[in-house]
């Protein structure tokens, strides 16, 4: 692919539930792959994603709060919690990984105008 | 100009429309639909909605779930011809469910 479009994903669902985050994540990493510029935004139930001491031992799930984490390595160029979201969930921005931007209302909205492209996990 | 197509009620339609801005089109397919019917919680739901956007309900789903008489005002039906003119007209589609 010569020209690169912008991807927003974004993540709505909460981590156990459905295969939804998993799809996400694959979206996210495989447009990266390809030089794509991409951001994910956590929102709604998705924040629940981020949660810290997530323990999926005992379950035999994937944890893919660590894959999360680890987005930025892999080339993908921002990923951001939405504050409103947070904030309705009692999620605390300093249990979030550091990696993670906050996001507005207002700036989300600039976002969605402006990706080429938008999916809604 | 985005086409949002939305394929559940409750809280999808409900982000949906509060990311939706004036020159948008909102669709309601499947489930979606039941977010069309007039009543109290729907006519909450879309009470913010931006003066002037188009809304609209796909008519076959409407017509599956008994609901074509039972609809709110602002909401106009959608055959599938329509569906597909405005998938051409808009910059972009975004599908909430």
């Amino acid at each position: 692919m010569s020209v690169a479009q912008s991807y927003l994903i974004l993540a709505r669902s909460s981590p156990y539930g459905s295969n939804m985050p998993k799809a996400a994540l694959d979206i996210a990493l495989t447009a990266a792959a390809f030089e794509q510029e991409v951001a994910v935004v956590f929102l709604d139930n998705g924040v629940l994603q981020l949660l810290p001491n997530q323990d999926t031992k005992s379950s035999g799930l994937k944890n893919g709060s660590k894959m999360i984490s680890a987005l930025k390595i892999y080339e993908v160029q921002h990923v951001y919690i939405h504050l409103p979201s947070a904030e309705k969930s009692g999620l605390n921005l300093s249990e979030v990984p550091d990696v993670i931007e906050s996001i507005t209302d207002e700036l989300l909205q600039d976002l969605v105008s402006k990706s080429d492209h938008v999916m809604v996990f | 100009m985005i086409l949002h197509t939305v394929n559940k009620p409750g809280d999808c339609l409900s982000r949906c429309l509060s990311m939706a801005s004036q020159d948008d089109a909102v669709l309601l397919i499947e489930d979606g639909i039941y977010g069309a019917i007039d009543n109290s919680v729907n006519q909450h739901t879309w009470k913010s909605l931006p003066s002037g956007m188009s809304c609209y309900a796909l008519v076959e789903d409407l017509e599956v779930r008994g609901i074509s008489d039972k609809m709110l005002p602002q909401i106009s039906p959608a055959d599938w011809a329509l569906f597909v003119s405005l998938t051409a007209e808009y910059d972009k589609v975004i599908s909430w469910g």
